[in-house]
């Protein structure tokens, strides 16, 4: 019982409009798709739906597309969440990097980006495209990202959004995004495999499907791994092969390869007349079988994660250009003998995915969706000896939470370190630390007197909040966040006011628009909750109270001042705090079965 | 908030018991979750999103301990405040022998032994539900307790064996 439903579409129209976008932001292209009610519109860009991640530099000026010059940048997703010391791990092949500060940074036109700002800019292209389609801002987003990105880089890309003024209405995982359009659009429900083999990565998971709601079971992942991989294999092949390519530049050369692999997605030998060459089927399955055999132990261990035996499972949805490969469809098939679902388009079924979510949590709500996601790697805290103690598992439900207790072990300490990470192994060397939390303010006591409950929050795109209390004085003491990543809030500050996507007025005028869209909507709901249970859940005088906020609310809104409509906004919400949490309790009443809430406490 | 003070077995209104039903479990899981998943409160204001978030994210903790056979007797034992006295070890010698026994037979096992190995576990876990079945209802905890954690060893032999 949200206070605030607006799901009547006549009511609906009384209050601006948002438009409410899914995004696929790929590694080697990008889409943008509206949803609709039946209908799903996927925004062209010079005539293609899918967009190149690629961004050049034009007299200066970053441009989203084509590639137009030697140092424009491709797939700088893979640079998304690594700080400096990891990028010696991955091939950057044509890309020039600066590793100066702890965020890399690639060279375009002689100046110096990071992952997020370039990020950025692909979203800000992708939702000015959308804007010139529908004549109306992109306020909000639902973003699909890896199913296997740690926290980092999630955050990362929360804030490259940012940076491009979207509101993030939810990250969701790439494999989930595209159940969803089978099942909303195809109407499938069972158990489900979805194998999704991108340019860059290479993601698993299973899900559960019924009855509208869509439970991801277990998720597993590589987030280096996918169809550039074998473009390279290709080209180191051909230029062994074929002494005569040497004289191609690398360009032409992945060109080449990149067309032979799409040949053999149909025939069992490719060609190409105008080089000479020509490669079957079965030397390509000879380069790529390492990484496909990679692929299905992920998909066994996914399978072992979600409890689900393999008889369960109903269908395996392909997702990602990749998966297109005859080698991929045939080694799936020899291992698990379950029939494949591939006939949405594997290019644009998680944009797809994404914008029925996006209009979902736009407000056009659906009351027979849901999705219940999970944390992909687990989160956990460096103890003695390097180790990491596991604080929240994978593949947990999110929204969880986790506490947990610690002492000082030295008299009259009022400090405490903490280094969290992410990751499965037990030696933290093999995880990635998300961040140092310095907690002082701690009691001076004993060693060991003091209790220290730290409590680590995992909200439902998967991000990470800590908190801390000294439970025996019951003290909240201050967390300093020390990140691994580079991301030290002044900078996260810095970025975001720089980001010069807007002018100046086109700020203002869209921030008030979106305070009294923000301040209407708070109204309405409160009047449509107080028709239903005011008088039953409030005393008169509680609820004079509630009206003088609301007038005072109204009037503010007539001021045309940002800063009055989302004070009074707020007031309005701090006076209904108790009302709303009377609501919440008596929903609960009302689902566990007729018990009052008082009787069982 | 008053929900989440709510104990688990409360809030998923499950009695108190060693075992339960999952599919029960799992169906008012769903009925809890479509009403205060943080999704559908996407349009409502911060606060309401907030309460909605601590709610949702109580609902998935509950799930969690309940599911699980084991988590959920260490929270059986954690309302009844119960706590572990630190300086008592664990002293059952005769279950530790048989530890040591197992875990050498399952060392050298092949894979009929296995087998007869997981049945007899499986067995030994069945009887110790009855007992602890038993003990809770007299509330003897501190038994409850060390049956419990043999049955946390035996899980740990049941891992091994699937290696």
């Amino acid at each position: 019982m949200a206070l605030i439903q607006i799901s009547d579409p006549e009511k609906s129209t009384e209050i601006e409009k948002k438009l409410s976008v899914g995004i696929d932001l790929g590694t080697t292209h990008s889409l943008i798709a509206k949803r609709d009610g039946k209908n799903l519109t996927i925004f062209k860009d010079n005539n293609t739906i899918l967009i190149p991640s690629i961004i050049s530099d034009v007299n200066g000026k970053l441009i989203v597309g084509n590639s137009v010059s030697d140092d424009s940048v491709k797939s700088i997703k893979r640079l998304v969440g690594l700080t400096s010391k990891d990028i010696h791990t991955i091939n950057f092949d044509n890309l020039q990097i600066n590793t100066d500060q702890d965020l890399p940074r690639v060279i375009l036109g002689g100046k110096k980006y990071n992952a997020i700002e370039l990020s950025s800019r692909i979203l800000s292209h992708l939702c000015e495209i959308a804007k010139n389609h529908e004549n109306n801002f992109v306020q909000s987003a639902v973003i699909t990202v890896p199913a296997y990105f740690n926290d980092m880089q999630r955050q990362a890309t929360k804030l490259a959004a940012e940076m491009a003024n979207i509101e993030v209405l939810r990250l969701i995982s790439e494999p989930t995004a595209a159940a969803i359009a089978y099942g909303i659009d195809d109407n499938q429900t069972g158990n489900f495999i979805v194998y999704d083999l991108g340019g860059g990565t290479f993601d698993v998971s299973i899900l559960s499907i019924e009855k509208g709601v869509f439970k991801v079971l277990s998720t597993k992942g590589d987030t280096h791994l996918g169809g550039d991989d074998f473009d390279r294999f290709l080209v180191e092949y051909l230029r062994d092969k074929y002494p005569q390519l040497s004289k191609l530049d690398i360009n032409e050369l992945y060109n080449l390869a990149k067309f032979l692999k799409h040949e053999l997605s149909e025939k069992n030998t490719a060609i190409s007349e105008k080089h000479n060459v020509s490669i079957n089927l079965k030397e390509f399955n000879h380069l790529i079988n390492s990484s496909v055999e990679k692929t299905i132990a992920l998909v066994d261990e996914a399978i072992i994660d979600s409890s689900i035996n393999i008889n369960d499972i109903k269908n395996i949805i392909l997702v990602g250009g990749s998966s297109r490969l005859t080698t991929v469809k045939m080694k799936l098939n020899e291992k698990y003998n379950i029939e494949i679902l591939d006939h949405l388009n594997p290019d644009t079924v998680v944009a797809e995915g994404a914008a029925i979510q996006a209009e979902v949590l736009s407000g056009n709500n659906r009351d027979d969706f849901l999705l219940l996601d999970v944390l992909p790697l687990s989160l956990g805290i460096e103890t003695y000896g390097g180790l990491s103690e596991k604080v929240i598992h994978r593949n947990t439900p999110i929204p969880a939470s986790s506490n947990k207790t610690f002492t000082t072990f030295k008299d009259g300490q009022t400090k405490m370190m903490i280094n969290i990470v992410q990751g499965e192994r037990e030696d933290i060397s093999e995880c990635i630390s998300l961040g140092q939390f310095i907690l002082s303010d701690i009691p001076s006591l004993v060693a060991g007197a003091a209790r220290i409950i730290v409590r680590f929050q995992v909200d439902a795109d998967g991000l990470l909040t800590v908190s801390a209390k000294e439970e025996t004085i019951n003290k909240e003491t201050s967390i300093e966040v020390k990140p691994s990543h580079g991301l030290s809030p002044e900078l996260i500050q810095n970025m975001i006011s720089t980001s010069n996507n807007m002018a100046e007025d086109d700020k203002n005028f869209r921030a008030l628009k979106e305070s009294i869209v923000e301040a209407e909507r708070a109204m309405y709901a409160i009047q449509e909750a107080l028709k239903i249970d005011g008088d039953e859940l409030l005393s008169s005088s509680e609820l004079d109270l509630i009206e003088q906020s609301i007038s005072t609310l109204q009037d503010a809104i007539l001021t045309n001042s940002i800063d009055v409509i989302k004070l009074a906004n707020v007031e309005l919400e701090n006076t209904c705090e108790f009302y709303v949490e009377r609501r919440m309790n008596n929903s609960i009443k009302s689902l566990i079965t007729g018990k009052d809430i008082n009787d069982i406490m | 908030m008053t929900v989440l003070k709510l104990t688990y077995f409360e809030l998923y209104d499950i009695s108190v018991n060693i075992t339960l039903d999952l599919n029960e479990l799992n169906s008012k899981y769903l009925k809890l979750q479509t009403k205060f998943h943080p999704d559908k409160y996407s349009n409502s204001s911060a606060m309401e999103k907030s309460m909605a978030a601590r709610i949702s994210t109580h609902i998935n903790d509950g799930y969690k301990v309940l599911g699980n056979l084991t988590s959920r007797v260490d929270y059986i034992l954690k309302i009844n405040n119960f706590t572990m006295d630190e300086n008592k070890t664990f002293k059952n010698n005769q279950f530790l022998i048989e530890q040591m026994e197992l875990t050498e037979k399952i060392n050298k096992s092949n894979q009929t032994q296995q087998d007869d190995i997981k049945n007899y576990i499986k067995e030994k876990i069945s009887s110790l539900i009855l007992d602890m079945k038993d003990n809770l209802s007299n509330k003897d905890f501190d038994i409850l307790y060390e049956n419990n954690s043999m049955i946390k060893f035996y899980k740990k032999n049941i891992n091994q064996l699937s290696k």
